[in-house]
């Protein structure tokens, strides 16, 4: 414990163990399966996986903006900055620690969050500068006038001419609002920015200009940053640390060495054979086949076992735990149960 | 907005001129002279094809003359605008309960989505969309006139005469404005857009009644400004029950009378009654949403 | 091996199944199916229960206004004729001009939406502006007066509630055969050189049947209320054949004591136009779920 007091000062977020149920119709599914994930201070933490895997619940569980009740959190805690977000009570049932007002003046200030689809992310009968000037009003103690201000500034900033701050979202691009949206994230200067596929919506050339753009926007403020991303390309461009996430567990976690040189899991292995190789163009890809096992529907042993290629008889009736590979490397996969090496895969 | 009016027009005299019946003998009685109603033909125009009548008829409409009434014989314009401001009264005040009273149902349905409220409110919309509206008007007509005798049950000049016409008149509306309003602020509610302001620290009430219900409110508006033709329509049968001397009560009694022209001219008015709101309704769309112009530029996309 | 992904084949039936799945669990939807068939049911069985000149039209001076009883279980009418026979047989009258009508309409609407939205240009401008001349006279004022144009009798009446209704189908076929229009699949078609009434058959109305459904449920429940209302006013149903709307007018003279005159058909009315409003509610949430929450 007294290990885990000394480390707050550096940690940004940790969440430890987080459940997330999600009730359907006719049935509870566990949408997240008790993951854990911490970023220091200043680093940009990768969050990997397909769709469905449980990324953006998670980002929104840091929020408490799960679409309750259809979607509850269940178990673990959440830390932002020393202070619980989510704390597990007596009954060991996880509860919000924080008042809807507390939320309320953590979100936007403290924790920012860029959204997939720019088209849709916009209140489209509001001016993209009053939208901005909401953000800074609420947080920060200023007239409209100075918020506008300086709501024209971060425009600037990302590189929209501040006139423009008088129009509507649907005169705006794509890009363009999805720079609207991360001018509207950065506006109160957070310390964590979660960005929930950024630019997945985006043309491939507009997605490099954005990614280049938070960058430097990153750097710029020291701003800690949570990447929920498909993309191992902007993974390897923009993070330190990297999770990958598959049906609500993280099954691989690792700095970015770890996981591009030293890859582990059969899944993350999948994820790179997946990708065109620019240097050796002969290369056959290798798709994973099959489909994300349904959430209410998973598998009894590991979630992966169906797809596959390594796959054990424990494996489907055991569920790995987790193995530490080194300090900075993690993987539940039974292939290294036994201390066996098969980084060779 | 003219063509359409004049289109209009054109439709419903057209359909009124296949009715069955002579006017003149209508007006003359049965022991007038072939000469008499030979003179009185030519002299009511009905002698002339179709299209001149039409024509005729649509000149003498901008000078606000509506025919001769073939019941009256003199101007259909005296009793239709005698019974222009009971309609047009009863219809204005029957909307704007309507709309005063439907719009926060509907969102206090959607807010409290699921609860005890919502489901009260889900079925007295229910009722009220499905009921109609002589069958309302009847129903309370029993309660509060001849049970409580709280109400008159027939028109008598006084305000109290006008409350349970105007319930009944404005019922279908509120169900209907009720219901669209619960469903497109429950879209609106789990709009990405509203997740984003959540997620800048909007407060709830906030999100729901600053970026949420201006968004939800123009489907609102649609469907009040289509049903304001079903609104007025209701006039017929209402004014029948509460014995309103207004539009749709002439028109019955037209009806029964033969009397065309008395019969076009009220549906004249009603028609450039519903055009003219469905043209402020338009006017009140660009106020609240910036995109409707964008919206009809790009046409039926998406 | 592929455990998961073969288990969840059979679970993959037809698309009506699933509808018909989602519909089924819709309880109010379920609830006005089973009390529509009741009511369709009952005027299927009337002709074995009464005999229709007899009970529901002859006048029976003597027996007029009596109170609900065992023998008359919803009382008799003005005229002493049995309400519960007269009710049974308003059913069919207005179910029969209800769903003629909108079948007249969706016919002629849902031809004109489709040539409109697929040509597009000049043809679909003139459809639509004709919709725009419909739409802009009061549906009913529209029935009334084709009504006091023609006979009272079931086919115009039917044509009447028909052509007030044209309008709503011309602009929803329209504007689904438009979201459609330019998917790839329909442009597949073209590339193959499919005919284009086989495209807007095969291709584009089957994938706008939903909302088209919808309205057709929902705009029988509209017709069935615009011709109770056209009855009560005299220009519907004419008396003696039993219609909900002339009932209610017949009784309109001696509701002062005889309440539940207006009773009988005034809940009949409700029910069947609820019935079709919630099958309709039903029908789109089973088929867009996403809009079910």
């Amino acid at each position: 414990m007294s290990n885990d007091m000394n480390k707050t000062n550096d940690v940004m977020l940790d969440i430890k163990n987080l459940v997330v149920e999600f009730k359907t119709e006719d049935e509870t599914v566990q949408a997240i399966n008790g993951i854990d994930l911490k970023i220091n201070k200043g680093k940009t933490h990768g969050l990997v996986g397909e769709t469905g895997a449980g990324k953006t619940t998670t980002a929104l569980s840091i929020l408490n903006l799960v679409p309750f009740p259809a979607e509850k959190p269940t178990a673990g805690t959440i830390e932002l900055d020393g202070v619980h977000l989510y704390k597990t009570n007596e009954k060991g049932e996880c509860v919000p620690a924080l008042t809807e007002k507390d939320y309320q003046s953590i979100r936007g200030e403290k924790v920012a969050m860029i959204f997939q689809d720019p088209m849709t992310a916009l209140n489209p009968i509001f001016t993209v500068g009053d939208q901005i000037a909401e953000s800074v009003r609420l947080h920060q103690n200023v007239d409209q006038a100075k918020a506008m201000e300086r709501a024209r500034e971060m425009l600037e900033l990302v590189g929209i001419p501040a006139k423009r701050a008088d129009d509507y979202p649907h005169q705006f691009s794509g890009g363009m609002k999805q720079r609207v949206v991360i001018a509207m994230a950065l506006a109160c200067n957070p310390s964590l920015l979660i960005a929930d596929e950024p630019t997945t919506a985006l043309d491939v050339t507009i997605q490099a200009q954005v990614l280049e753009m938070m960058r430097g926007l990153r750097d710029k403020f020291g701003t800690s940053v949570l990447m929920i991303t498909h993309d191992l390309g902007i993974i390897a461009e923009m993070c330190d640390e990297v999770s990958v996430m598959y049906a609500g567990r993280i099954v691989e976690y690792g700095n970015l060495e770890d996981i591009f040189d030293n890859t582990r899991h059969p899944y993350t292995q999948g994820l790179f054979n997946s990708l065109p190789n620019i240097e050796d163009r002969k290369a056959e890809l290798k798709p994973i086949r099959g489909l994300m096992p349904n959430p209410a529907d998973l598998p009894k042993g590991c979630a992966f076992c169906p797809r596959c290629d390594y796959a054990m008889e424990i494996c489907k009736t055991v569920r790995p735990e987790r193995k530490w590979l080194s300090e900075t490397h993690c993987v539940e996969c039974h292939l290294y149960d036994d201390g066996k090496d098969v980084s060779k895969l | 907005m003219i063509p359409v009016v004049i289109a209009v027009i054109f439709l419903v005299y057209g359909i009124m001129h296949m009715t069955p019946g002579d006017p003149v003998a209508v007006m003359l009685g049965a022991d007038a002279t072939p000469e008499l109603i030979q003179e009185t033909r030519e002299a009511l125009g009905i002698t002339d094809p179709f299209l001149v009548q039409f024509a005729n008829y649509v000149k003498n409409l901008f000078t606000g003359h509506f025919g001769t009434s073939w019941y009256t014989g003199r101007d259909v314009s005296e009793r239709l605008f005698a019974a222009i401001p009971y309609t047009i009264k009863l219809s204005l005040l029957a909307m704007l309960v309507a709309l005063v009273l439907s719009i926060p149902m509907g969102v206090l349905a959607a807010v409290k989505h699921n609860s005890l409220g919502d489901y009260t409110i889900s079925i007295f919309a229910m009722i009220g969309v499905s009921a109609p509206t002589f069958w309302v008007g009847t129903m309370l007509m029993l309660l509060c006139s001849l049970g409580w005798g709280i109400l008159p049950s027939a028109y008598d000049g006084t305000w109290k005469s006008y409350v349970l016409p105007t319930i009944t008149q404005g019922f279908n509306m509120l169900a209907s404005v009720t219901r669209t309003q619960r469903s497109s602020m429950l879209e609106v509610l789990s709009a990405d857009y509203i997740r984003t302001a959540r997620a800048k620290g909007v407060s709830n009430f906030s999100a729901t009644y600053k970026h949420a219900l201006r968004n939800a409110i123009i489907p609102s508006i649609t469907v009040a400004g289509l049903n304001f033709g079903t609104l007025i329509g209701g006039a017929v049968a209402i004014e029948t029950v509460f014995a309103i001397p207004g539009v749709g009560r002439l028109m019955i009694d037209s009806i029964k009378l033969h009397d065309t022209p008395t019969v076009i001219g009220c549906m004249v008015f009603v028609s450039v009654m519903v055009s003219v709101i469905n043209l402020l309704v338009d006017l009140l769309y660009a106020l609240i949403d910036p995109r409707i112009k964008a919206q009809y530029l790009k046409g039926g996309k998406k | 091996m592929n455990a998961a992904n073969t288990r969840k084949i059979p679970k993959k039936k037809s698309q009506a199944y699933e509808i018909w799945r989602r519909f089924k669990k819709n309880k109010t939807a379920m609830a006005a199916l089973i009390v529509l068939s009741l009511i369709i049911l009952s005027t299927l069985c009337a002709d074995f229960i009464w005999d229709y000149q007899k009970d529901a039209c002859s006048i029976n001076i003597k027996n007029r206004l009596q109170h609900p009883s065992w023998e008359h279980p919803l009382g008799t009418d003005e005229l002493g004729r049995d309400m519960l026979c007269r009710l049974v047989y308003g059913a069919r009258a207005s179910l029969t001009v209800g769903i003629l009508g909108t079948s007249f309409a969706l016919l002629v609407g849902g031809t004109l939406g489709a040539i409109g939205g697929y040509y597009g240009g000049k043809l679909d401008n003139l459809i639509m502006r004709c919709t725009d001349v419909l739409l802009a006279i009061p549906g009913l004022l529209l029935c009334i007066a084709i009504m006091s144009a023609f006979k009272s009798n079931v086919f115009y009446i039917s044509l009447s509630l028909g052509i007030s209704y044209i309008s709503k189908f011309t602009r929803i076929v329209r504007s689904s055969i438009l979201s459609v229009r330019d998917q790839e699949y329909v442009e597949a078609a073209r590339a193959i050189g499919a005919s284009d009434f086989s495209i807007i058959t095969k291709h584009v109305l089957m994938n706008c049947m939903a909302p088209i459904f919808v309205q057709y449920a929902l705009a029988i429940g509209s017709r069935i209320l615009s011709v109770s209302t056209l009855s009560y006013i005299g220009m519907g149903i004419q008396a003696p054949t039993p219609d909900w709307g002339n009932m209610l007018s017949g009784a309109r003279a001696f509701i002062r004591g005889n309440t539940y005159l207006v009773m009988g058909p005034g809940v009949a009315l409700l029910l069947t136009i609820s019935s079709f409003n919630l099958i309709g509610d039903g029908l789109r949430d089973a088929m867009d779920p996403r809009l079910k929450k």
